[in-house]
């Protein structure tokens, strides 16, 4: 029960940048790094198959981290990999970022009766989960990172929705808010000014999150066969090919597996910093008493 | 058996119905309109078109939607469903026989993860000032970034080809040989919890932490109780309850999870069977495979709801205060 | 029967609390009274080891000859609910959501006297009885949140009484409940203590309700005991500075404190507010806030006898016979 009046003016100050999020920075660099580099560079030619050189273990000459089936390096398949895995999980992220804060801020300002329609929705929409939505895409259309794509946005869109929808209803009911509805301000005037500012870092640290599952959703699409096919390279990809392989060339599944799981790691550590950076109320509460 | 929980039911039912009949709906509609004529997805595009008008027929797909539609639900009731077009299986038999290890899989795991998720969190949150609650904490993190899929390689890698002490892959019926349907069921149980239970354990972990805290653990003290007594007995459940809420909305994980696991370790279940009706371009056992998994998340999401409001008397009781003391 | 002597609590280095002595004679009841902050829960608590995780108690505490200072949670818990009961400060967050309220009872009574499970059950329903619950077999299937503040207070008492205790420890245990309700648990509290001959160590801010329940006063402020005496005494004749403003912002009329809780404004005629913990003053820790200060205020106080059983720590005491100030 500490008074506030004896306690100096908080000053403000740049707060230092939790462990997590560094840690989470350097990951995601890292990841970054290694689809930029391969744009321009890259070991070998990635589509180049090299039949005399097929299942060069790790550590051979020329060949880093050895080489698949093929004779395709897999360094260069891993780095290759990076971009389709960014590719994917960017787009379904943010898509479902601005569907999903779309129909939140929708349901945050409608009627309640509609608004319990929406949630309603949104519950069933939730269970659905991606996998199914790609299978169905890959059976009708077909195979490839659009179902991925469609897939991943399907399923994170109701849980954008609910984010969104919490933090706005409760910014709708501040009094400013009220004041400013007074005034004969548009809702959609509303949601943009005053809303949309409020719930922004809830929604910064949610589409962190979004990126780490959509990466693993991702991987596991291709690894069985309904996420991106040959000839693009993704990490879900080649441990789908290395899976047969897997008492002859153990190493093959080895890292595409690790580079998933920094990618995952990463983004998810970022999420986790910064929603201790973003809001420090976070850092618990006294239970009052003493 | 209390009002309480018998309205609890009620509700709980009625939101299972809805939620099935949008569900069925959005499936019905998904394989219907996105990918257009369902005779040509299933014969392919260059089929001819006497085929395609005898397959139309067979199907019944010539019926205005409505009655598609209802004829499919009511296929569910009377156990037909057709036939596959490629396998010539009975939809409703395979998904009959392929159910068992599906629900063993899905339920299992999610038993196993549940259970150690306690132990893990409640051991790190009462150890949280010490290294080994860190230890725990950078473990769930690591847990939570891993692929199920991941695993179950690793594991197979592991554990069958190099030490040879469980299979790869394979599935034998409990009630034939319970001991080799267990040694079976290891490997994609372990590979299918291992995220949960990391996602899990980190939310016992926090939930416990708040609990510890709580008055009426110092209660429980107050009455003779050691302080890990207390937790044991009045904490355990108290923190159970929120975490009862997480693990239903990991279900769509958990499902998702077992049709890839069902397919690495070559389990014939529900998901194998997709997985291959998938490949087959196979719409119509597509159509009902989808259904009966967004229905297991959807009864296994009721469960939970159930051992929801089990845990927390406070769930839908009108008896509050001691208006009524 | 219990002594506590240089009893010290501290977070890390930082000590909180520093009471060199505290008794309480069997069958007798202390009120220790403080703002805030002033400690006075945590001296209650540390007793039997129910201080918040984290803060380390150093000291001797005998209780019917026995040092339960330092001897952990274990042997604490054999102590606790035995010969020592609890009664906790906010009833509705004290007893388990999830757990009916036979079950809780059952189990202090089991846990006291080792009784089996439908014995135990049967000495629950007569606990529940004793502190004048109504119907009492159909109370026990509720679940808490099903009855009042005041029925759980009762259900928490009579856990605490399930080990005939020699001492009844009791931290602020009417502040959450109503006015009217607060008088009929603190009658309850002082007939048990008759009845059984029960000693009370009862913590509260509101120095009129101690004055009612209580043979002895101690004052603490700043983590420190400054004036303790028979309750006649110190509201007669208090020496300290403290413990006269305190007397002057409280006259003790029950409906009064009602009416200041209400208003928020308890201890408005004491200057300032009490500082956080570690920024208090040197020497009397007092003596930013009080009107009378004496140069020899910045060294600490020693104690100071005023009379049989009335000590206080002031270095520029209240002059005999002169009773509460009219203003502070």
């Amino acid at each position: 029960m500490v008074e506030a009046s004896n306690t100096l003016p908080v000053r403000r100050q740049r707060r230092p940048l939790p462990p997590t999020l560094v840690i989470g920075l350097l990951l995601v660099g890292l990841v970054l790094a290694m689809a930029l580099v391969s744009l321009v560079w890259t070991p070998y030619d990635p589509a180049r198959l090299n039949v005399r050189a097929r299942l060069t273990p790790p550590g051979s000459e020329g060949f880093l981290l050895g080489t698949d089936k093929l004779g395709r390096d897999v360094l260069t398949q891993i780095m290759v990999g990076a971009q389709n895995t960014l590719f994917v999980s960017v787009v379904s992220s943010l898509l479902s970022l601005l569907i999903g804060v779309a129909l939140g801020l929708a349901a945050a300002a409608a009627r309640p009766r509609l608004r319990n329609v929406i949630n309603r929705g949104i519950d069933i929409a939730a269970a659905i989960p991606g996998i199914l939505v790609a299978m169905v895409l890959a059976t009708t259309l077909s195979p490839g990172n659009t179902a991925a794509i469609i897939a991943i946005v399907a399923w994170f869109t109701p849980s954008t929705a609910r984010v969104t929808l919490g933090p706005a209803q409760q910014a709708l009911a501040q009094d400013y808010v009220e004041a400013a509805q007074a005034y004969g301000r548009s809702k959609g005037f509303i949601m943009f000014r005053h809303v949309l500012p409020n719930i922004a870092p809830v929604l910064i640290v949610q589409t962190s999150v979004m990126f780490a599952s959509a990466i693993l959703v991702e991987a596991t699409l291709s690894f069985i066969g309904v996420g991106a096919q040959p000839p693009v390279a993704s990490w879900g990809r080649i441990l789908r090919d290395a899976q047969p392989l897997i008492d002859v060339a153990p190493s093959l599944m080895l890292y595409p597996g690790l580079a998933i799981i920094i990618a995952v790691l990463g983004f998810n550590l970022l999420g986790d910093g910064l929603r201790g950076w973003l809001d420090p109320k976070q850092g618990g509460h006294g239970t009052g008493g003493q | 058996m209390n009002a309480r929980f018998l309205s609890l039911i009620g509700r709980g039912l009625a939101s299972l119905a809805v939620s099935a009949l949008v569900g069925s709906l959005l499936v019905f509609a998904m394989l219907r309109l996105l990918g257009g004529d369902v005779a040509l997805i299933i014969l392919g595009q260059d089929a001819k078109p006497d085929a395609a008008d005898a397959l139309r027929i067979e199907l019944g797909l010539n019926n205005p939607w409505h009655v598609q539609y209802v004829d499919w639900m009511r296929g569910f009731l009377t156990g037909n469903l057709g036939r596959s077009y490629s396998g010539g299986y009975d939809i409703f038999g395979q998904i009959a026989a392929r159910l068992g290890p599906t629900l063993f899989l899905a339920i299992g795991s999610l038993l196993v993860s549940l259970l150690l998720a306690l132990l893990i969190g409640t051991y790190s949150a009462i150890h949280s000032r010490r290294l080994r609650g860190a230890v725990v904490d950078v473990g769930a993190q690591v847990g939570t970034a891993i692929p199920a899929f991941w695993i179950g390689l690793v594991l197979i890698y592991l554990f069958s080809v190099t030490l040879g002490w469980l299979p790869a892959g394979g599935y034998v019926s409990p009630v034939t040989d319970p001991w080799k349907s267990f040694l079976g069921l290891i490997l994609p149980i372990a590979s299918l919890s291992a995220g949960s239970t990391a996602l899990l354990a980190r939310f016992v972990r926090s939930s416990m932490i708040d609990i510890m805290e709580e008055d009426y653990i110092r209660t429980g003290m107050g009455k003779g109780l050691t302080f890990p007594q207390a937790l044991f007995r009045h904490g355990l459940r108290n923190a159970a309850i929120p975490v009862v809420t997480v693990s239903a909305l990991q279900l769509g994980n958990l499902l998702a999870g077992t049709i890839v696991v069902e397919n690495i370790f070559v389990i014939p279940g529900l998901g194998r069977l997709l997985m291959v009706a998938v490949y087959g371009r196979e719409v119509m056992v597509v159509q009902s495979l989808v259904f009966i998994i967004l229905l297991i998340i959807l009864v296994m999401n009721f469960c939970l709801d159930l051992a929801y409001g089990l845990l927390d008397p406070r769930i839908g009781d009108r008896r509050k205060g001691g208006a009524h003391g | 029967m219990l002594e506590i002597r240089n009893l010290k609590i501290s977070v890390g280095t930082l000590p909180i609390v520093e009471i060199a002595k505290l008794d309480i004679g069997a069958g007798r009841r202390l009120g220790i009274v403080g703002e805030s902050g002033s400690g006075k829960s945590l001296t209650a608590t540390s007793i039997i080891g129910l201080q918040p995780r984290g803060l380390s108690v150093t000291g001797s505490i005998r209780f019917e000859g026995e040092d339960l200072a330092g001897v952990g949670d274990i042997a604490l818990a054999r102590v606790r609910g035995r010969r020592i009961g609890f009664v906790p400060q906010d009833p509705t967050r004290s007893l388990n959501p999830t757990t009916r309220i036979g079950g809780q009872v059952k189990e202090a009574v089991r846990l006291a006297t080792g009784l089996g499970a439908a014995a135990a059950w049967a000495r629950a329903e007569m606990l529940l009885g004793q502190v004048r619950l109504p119907d009492v077999s159909a109370l026990m299937r509720r679940y808490p949140h099903q009855i009042s503040g005041g029925q759980q207070q009762r259900v928490l008492i009579a856990m605490a009484m399930a080990g005939n205790p020699a001492l009844l420890i009791a931290d602020e245990p009417t502040t959450a409940l109503d006015v009217t309700v607060q008088n009929e648990i603190l009658r309850l509290i002082v007939e048990l203590s008759e009845e059984k001959n029960m000693a009370l160590l009862f913590v509260s801010h509101e120095l009129g309700v101690v004055k009612a329940v209580c043979h002895q006063i101690g004052v603490v402020y700043g983590g420190n005991l400054v004036e303790l005496g028979d309750t006649a005494d110190i509201v007669a004749r208090p020496r300290h500075r403290y413990t006269q403003a305190l007397l002057s912002a409280n006259p003790g009329l029950s409906d009064r404190a009602g009416l200041e809780r209400l208003m928020g404004t308890r201890f408005q005629t004491i200057r300032g507010n009490v500082p956080p913990v570690g920024q208090f003053p040197s020497g009397c820790r007092f003596r930013d806030r009080c009107g009378h200060t004496a140069p020899a205020c910045a060294e600490l106080p020693g104690v100071s006898h005023a009379g049989p059983g009335h000590e206080y720590a002031c270095w520029n005491p209240v002059p005999h016979g002169q009773g509460a100030e009219e203003t502070a």
